[in-house]
């Protein structure tokens, strides 16, 4: 009676004392370990966006919470070249800061080769004459090297909210970009003739945004302010001429991007009026400025003699200057009982107020000129939506959009005397008339379900330009800004009979019309079903997803100029493209306790295949196309990004207690690209030209495996 | 002595569940410590949020604690507790979205963060802050489709799991070829689009599209001499920003996405099918690797100099 009353005083000073208690304010953890990898060769697409390398790795996090501040440090890899460092801290219910350091690549493709000696270098040289280049690239520069961009961040930001009503945050951080990445020069003496090379990156961002603002139960106002600076320190990258033939030696040059500035201005507000309604607003200015000193020389000749000719320019440096202003205003309202309506306008204004420069060859005078053309558009959307709840659980949306872009400028670029046949039909104006209906229904507490359906109807004003020369150009319509009808659906159910079992359905369907386009995209079309599911069962989770993505593209273009609408010739006919893609993707995977709270074992598989095709009619083949037997019953494309990926983890997670644990885990990881672009690859192309095998490493097969200690404390 | 003992678990049982707990009415109040009586694990995950921390002004702890949320809980436990029992505010299927979020709108309805909550698809779709957002506890690591890379360290924000619970088809393409790096945990969701809310397109976090872009590509935004008009208004015009089955998150392989806009006497028009490829019988350079970027290259637009009477090395043309 006595251990039992005793007991009962111990369960009861237990309840009252828990009941008032903290944690531990002080916790973390820290993991010590290493991989093993065994890959079939290097492949930027196994480390795309990772470092995963043989070798140790290390990290570590500390949490410190002693109810009025708190602070976190989160730290991995650190020395790798995908490092993070992460602290965030502060004063509950006062401020809060981050801190944060982060490196990872994007690497496009590794072991690459080219004609130059230096890669990453802003003066590419090649080792003797260019007229000396083998056109065997086993003879070539034997250093291979990669192209990928390492990106370095670092930032941080700090919130404010102990001064309510007022609040104050303020962000900045700063991205360092190096590398090379895959860039090509076109001959200059003659065309269809080029050298892949690797272009030198080397520049950053700077970013800075604050916001100050007021708030109260009724009222909302926020103004913010932003900063950002580019600065490319590898704007000019300089190249010997691999295309001429004689003694004389010549070097080309690439402009990169300007170095940019942009200061960001905004205003956000709300305000909450009867009927439950809630009027915002919001308003911003953007200014983005560039300077660029132009090159007022020019490669020119021959192949055989190549000169520098040195250009009249109208100006000496080319001052970018473009302009957004924005505003736009909601009213949301409550106006009778189920019924929600919303009403809005948008207004979105692109200003180009760069500078125009001419160009003129004093050596040429007959020549002409060449004018930059400048690029401004307006964009008004007004809107309106009505949602009605017929039901607890049956909901309708019914919304309707108008959006007129008026365009300006953006015609090729000027050249004098003669306006060039490469003109692209002026569409000054597009008007968009969206029409939505949704329906959301919940028949059951375990089955939730929606329905959606969009009809966009988009025309334009097309400007014909005159003259028989401009004919092939007054029949091509360019699929963003040209005559369409859209018509999207998407149905979702959502089962979950249980806390369980959770699956959900999604089949979506997209149609784009391009009904009165004779050259350009003519319609685009795409079906795409999904399932996913997850289930618990006695302590094991179990998930599934499925999905099938059809998509096809139809385009009409004409070969040898001239009028489509006139019979074909074997010099001037009509072709037809149809692009496939049939894409499905799977996965499937297990998390299992085999001891409870001792030993699970974690296990799943990804799978993806894509399977693309090119198949082309043509009314007509030149002559050269019929000598070598070309028709149209062999110029299909067969593997047109055509790819599988899959992927298996598995892993046993062993806890000897709460403090200590061990992991050890397997990835297998393949991708095989199969594209008729990259296909029977030659390093000296068409042309000639010279390529460097960008892209070419894709396919992989890799193992890695690993294991991590943990202590938590 | 022993009849003085036999009081004493009556008085410890009373000292740890106060005086306001007992013979209580439905509208009344049972304090946080008698919750922790049967559900001590939601609470041991409750007390490491700021909702469990005095210092923040308004939080729970500082006045109802979990009835704050959960409604007086005098009835539920004077029942014995049990689903449903007591009229307690709960969070389930059962309840709609509406009522789920309005516990939460008491307090953070002013919260910054919600300013263009009744702007933006989320409200109208019945999401509510429960469906996203977990008070007891941190939010689990993602596990699922797209995490196979976890094990090692590269794991998408809980973000992705959250996220891709309704947008499937954004999931799917996360997990392309090519891709933004999400599911290796460089990028977040919440980078691009504000869930809680926004005047712009798709809940993005700029004004339009180009502009939203430019934040981590700054080299992009020019401006540029020679521009490329589509590319100035769109970038979603030739690029899907979570993933695609081609390169470069472009929607169409090149020279096709090119030659939807650019038909011209001489090569631009030409058909690069089949003989065309490096294993047909007439490969061309428009036609291989890159296609149309293999001579123009500057497609985002260039600052490169004009010589009128040759146009093979014109930034006019998109050469240098």
């Amino acid at each position: 009676m006595e251990r039992r009353l005793l007991l009962a005083c111990l369960f009861g000073l237990f309840f009252a004392s828990y009941s008032y208690g903290e944690d531990n304010p002080f916790s973390g953890g820290i993991f010590l370990g290493g991989n093993a990898l065994n890959l079939d060769h290097q492949s930027a697409k196994f480390n795309e966006y990772n470092a995963i390398a043989p070798g140790m790795v290390g990290g570590g996090n500390v949490s410190y919470d002693t109810g009025k501040y708190h602070f976190d440090a989160d730290a991995a890899y650190l020395g790798g070249d995908d490092m993070y460092l992460k602290l965030k801290g502060g004063k509950w219910g006062s401020f809060k800061y981050s801190l944060y350091y982060t490196e990872f690549p994007h690497n496009y493709s590794f072991e690459d080769r080219t004609i130059y000696t230096n890669p990453g270098a802003q003066n590419l040289t090649l080792p003797g004459k260019a007229s000396a280049t083998p056109q065997n690239s086993a003879l070539w520069p034997s250093t291979s090297f990669d192209y990928g961009i390492r990106r370095k961040d670092i930032g941080g930001s700090l919130d404010v909210t102990a001064i309510s009503p007022f609040f104050f945050n303020v962000t900045s951080n700063r991205l360092q970009r190096e590398g090379d990445m895959p860039w090509s020069g076109h001959d200059v003496y003659n065309f269809g003739k080029t050298v892949e090379l690797p272009l030198p990156v080397n520049d950053h961002t700077t970013n800075a945004n604050v916001l100050l603002g007021w708030k109260n139960k009724q009222f909302y106002t926020a103004l913010g302010g932003g900063f950002s600076e580019y600065g490319n320190q590898a704007e000019f990258t300089r190249f010997q001429d691999p295309f001429t033939t004689g003694a004389t030696q010549a070097y080309g040059t690439l402009v990169g991007p300007p170095d940019n500035r942009s200061w960001t201005l905004n205003f956000n507000g709300t305000a909450k009026l009867p009927l439950s309604s809630v009027f915002a607003l919001n308003a911003g200015f953007q200014n983005n400025t560039s300077r660029t000193t132009l090159l007022n020389t020019i490669e020119t000749g021959t192949a055989a003699a190549p000169t520098v000719t040195t250009l009249r320019l109208s100006q000496p440096t080319f001052n970018g200057n473009v302009d957004y202003f924005n505003v736009g205003a909601n009213l949301t309202s409550n106006p009778m009982k189920d019924l929600t309506t919303k009403l809005y306008f948008k207004y979105l204004d692109r200003r180009d107020n760069s500078d125009v420069v001419t160009f003129t060859n004093p050596s040429s005078p007959a020549s002409g000129s060449v004018t930059n053309s400048l690029f401004s558009y307006n964009k008004t959307s007004v809107g309106a939506e009505a949602t009605y709840r017929f039901l607890k659980n049956l909901k309708g949306i019914i919304g309707y959009d108008f959006t007129d872009t008026r365009r300006e400028g953006g015609e090729d670029f000027l050249t004098s005397p003669a306006p060039t046949a490469l003109g692209i039909a002026n569409v000054p104006r597009t008007v968009d008339n969206t029409f939505k209906a949704q329906i959301v229904y919940n028949p059951f507490d375990w089955l939730g379900t929606r329905l959606k359906y969009q009809k966009l109807y988009r025309g334009t004003d097309t400007e014909l330009q005159p003259g028989t020369a401009n004919v092939l150009a007054n029949n091509v319509s360019r699929f963003d800004i040209g005559k369409q009808e859209q018509d999207m659906f998407k149905l979702t159910a959502d089962i979950s009979p249980g806390d369980a079992l959770n699956v959900s359905f999604e089949y979506a369907y997209k149609l784009d019309n391009y009904n009165s386009t004779v050259l350009g995209l003519t319609k685009a079309q795409e079906n795409e079903f999904i399932v996913d599911g997850s289930y618990v069962w006695k302590g094991m989770k179990f998930f599934a997803f499925f999905d099938y993505d059809v998509s096809s593209t139809e385009q009409t273009a004409r070969e040898g100029g001239g009028n489509p609408n006139t019979a074909p010739t074997t010099s001037a006919f009509n072709w037809n493209a149809n692009q496939h893609n049939n894409n499905y993707a799977y996965g499937a995977g297990t998390n299992f306790p085999i001891i409870k709270n001792k030993l699970a074992f974690i296990v799943q598989y990804d799978f993806e295949q894509n399977n693309g095709t090119a198949n082309f009619t043509s009314q007509s083949f030149t002559a050269a196309n019929t000598n070598l037997g070309i028709n149209n019953g062999n110029i299909n494309i067969g593997p047109w990004d055509d790819y599988t990926r899959q992927n298996i983890s598995a892993r046993l997670v062993y806890d000897y207690n709460k403090d200590f644990g061990l992991i050890f885990g397997f990835l297998y990881s393949q991708f095989r690209l199969n594209d008729g672009q990259l296909n029977g690859y030659q390093y000296v192309a068409p042309g000639p030209s010279y390529l460097s095998g960008a892209y070419t490493d894709g396919s992989y097969k890799a193992n890695v495996y690993y294991v991590r200690a943990v202590y938590r404390f | 002595m022993r009849r003085g003992l036999s009081f004493l678990p009556l008085v410890m049982f009373l000292l740890a569940f106060p005086a306001s707990s007992r013979g209580a009415d439905a509208n009344s109040f049972a304090g946080s410590d008698v919750c922790i009586g049967c559900h001590e694990k939601q609470v041991r995950l409750l007390v490491k949020s700021p909702h469990w921390k005095k210092a923040v002004p308004g939080a729970p702890i500082n006045s109802e604690g979990c009835e704050s949320c959960h409604g007086p809980g005098a009835a539920h436990a004077e029942q014995g507790g049990g689903r449903g029992v007591g009229g307690l505010i709960t969070f389930g299927k059962k309840v709609t979205a509406d009522r789920k979020s309005a516990v939460c709108l008491t307090c953070h309805g002013n919260s910054t963060m919600l300013a263009m909550w009744d702007s933006g698809m989320h409200k109208k779709m019945d999401v509510a802050c429960s469906d996203c957002h977990t008070v007891h506890g941190s939010p689990k690591a993602p596990a699922g489709y797209g995490t196979t890379l976890a094990g090692l360290g590269y794991s998408p924000s809980w973000e992705y799991q959250v996220c891709g619970k309704c947008h499937l088809d954004i999931k799917a393409r996360f997990n392309r070829r090519a891709h933004h790096p999400l599911v290796e945990g460089r990028i977040t969701c919440s980078n691009c689009h504000q869930p809680h809310g926004s005047m712009y397109p798709s809940m993005i976090k700029a004004p339009s599209v180009n502009q939203l872009c430019y934040k981590c590509h700054a080299e992009k935004r020019g401006p540029y001499m020679f521009e490329h008009p589509p590319v100035d208004e769109n970038c979603a015009a030739c690029h899907t920003p979570h993933g695609s089955v081609h390169e470069w998150l472009l929607v169409e392989k090149v020279p096709n996405l090119c030659q939807n806009c650019h038909d011209a006497s001489g090569h631009v028009g030409n058909r690069y099918s089949r003989e065309t490829l490096f294993t047909g019988k007439a490969p061309a350079i428009q036609s291989v690797s890159r296609a149309c970027l293999n001579c123009h290259v500057n497609i985002h637009g260039s600052n490169g100099s004009a010589n009128p009477a040759n146009g093979f090395n014109s930034g006019a043309y998109f050469f240098r």
